[in-house]
């Protein structure tokens, strides 16, 4: 089984932490199995870490990982299987406060999935305080954006994971499929031939990958939220293409080049919520 | 067992269907909206209360499939089904919703144009 390489990201920011990944898959089969050795990674952030997991789990690669800096706590997550389900998630948070393990969402799982997402939400809350408003931002991109994996990518799991960073005033985020990606999904369900470029566009403007044209907000309005109403910044990979927005309102359309990502993967990041936050301005 | 959270205040006229006790304290999909119509379906009564007074947050989607839900049931059926002791949150985005349904999406979102970036340029202008 090859070993892929995976490098230490050279900045901090959500981008440096995608390309990290992207450029570890790069030239890979879609479902080729390999070993990642991370020795030369320091910090194993949402939006480098998730989606490896994701990607282990999916191939069924050798889930022996090399890590010499990071052992300990790819242990404490759970790297890469995760949890999934309520029981096990409340097991590990009582082992260890101070971070949540990866979970693992079932399509089918009903209310424990609710209840994962709720757990995870709460976790988040109560690392980034409880300011007037907080809660609603808080859930909203959670709900929005897990559910947003289960319509469009129609494979039966999807992976959220996320970390606080208390010296550096930030809690980050990410959720991962790997299902058919946002231009997939408009092809099988209505029929539409967009590149990942256009498709991302699409879902930006709010038109549904579903027939139903009063749908298609979750995205957009969590995108809103994050990088208007809280400050963040917010990464969006379907295929060969992504959407990079921050607090200072720069929305790009970033192209991937020879990298990729079968499905999508999200990665937001939140400051410390310093005021009362209204969600309503950012629900359209 | 679902029928351990109906109180039925009358047998035959009006039901309590406890929400966050039989899915969640948080509502995030609509699936888990969908779901609640079994339970209304269970219930024998005419009236059926989705009490959301355990119920913290209610998400976007699952705001407008249980609008939705209300509206079949309405149309459909001749069970009534109310939405009560909601928090202003829950209110709040179940009231933005329903006044979303007749408003159309502004032509500023769908015209809106963006930068054009390779990722590692991106990654070297953020710093």
């Amino acid at each position: 089984m090859k070993t892929v390489i995976v490098k230490n990201p050279s900045r901090e920011s959500l981008p440096s932490q995608a390309l990290s990944f992207l450029k570890a898959l790069q030239g890979l089969d879609t479902a080729e199995k390999v070993t990642f050795n991370l020795d030369e990674v320091s910090w194993c952030c949402p939006m480098l870490i998730l989606p490896l997991a994701a990607y282990i789990l999916e191939t069924g690669s050798d889930s022996v990982v090399t890590a010499k800096k990071t052992t300990s706590y790819l242990n404490a997550i759970k790297f890469p299987k995760g949890v999934n389900s309520v029981s096990s998630l409340e097991q590990q948070m009582q082992k260890n406060k101070s971070f949540v393990p990866i979970s693992v969402l079932l399509r089918n799982a009903g209310a424990d999935r609710e209840r994962l997402e709720q757990m995870f939400g709460d976790f988040v809350l109560g690392q980034l305080g409880s300011i007037e408003g907080t809660s609603n931002v808080i859930y909203y991109p959670i709900g929005e954006l897990v559910g947003n994996i289960f319509e469009h990518s129609k494979k039966e799991q999807g992976y959220i994971f996320g970390q606080y960073y208390p010296s550096k005033g930030y809690f980050d985020i990410c959720i991962v499929d790997r299902g058919r990606g946002l231009s997939g999904a408009y092809k099988d369900e209505k029929g539409l031939s967009f590149t990942d470029e256009q498709a991302i566009t699409e879902v930006m403007k709010g038109n549904s990958t579903k027939s139903d044209i009063e749908r298609g907000y979750g995205v957009r309005t969590s995108k809103r939220v994050v990088c208007e109403g809280l400050k963040g910044s917010f990464m969006l990979i379907s295929g060969k293409s992504a959407l990079y927005c921050d607090k200072d309102m720069k929305d790009a359309i970033v192209d991937l080049g020879s990298l990729g990502w079968q499905g999508v993967v999200i990665g937001y990041r939140i400051p410390i919520p310093k005021n009362p936050i209204d969600i309503t301005p950012y629900l359209e | 067992m679902f029928k351990a959270f109906f109180k039925t205040k009358n047998k035959e006229s009006r039901a309590n269907l406890n929400v966050a006790q039989l899915v969640a304290e948080t509502l995030n999909s609509r699936d888990i909206v969908l779901s609640l119509k079994n339970n209304i379906l269970e219930s024998n009564a005419q009236e059926v209360d989705l009490d959301f007074s355990e119920v913290r947050f209610i998400s976007r989607s699952a705001a407008h499939e249980l609008i939705k839900l209300r509206e079949d049931f309405s149309i459909n059926s001749d069970k009534k089904v109310n939405v009560v002791n909601a928090n202003s949150d829950v209110s709040n985005m179940l009231r933005v919703v329903a006044a979303n349904r007749i408003v159309p999406k502004s032509s500023e979102i769908l015209n809106r144009s963006y930068n054009r970036e390779t990722i590692e340029s991106l990654v070297s202008s953020l710093g």
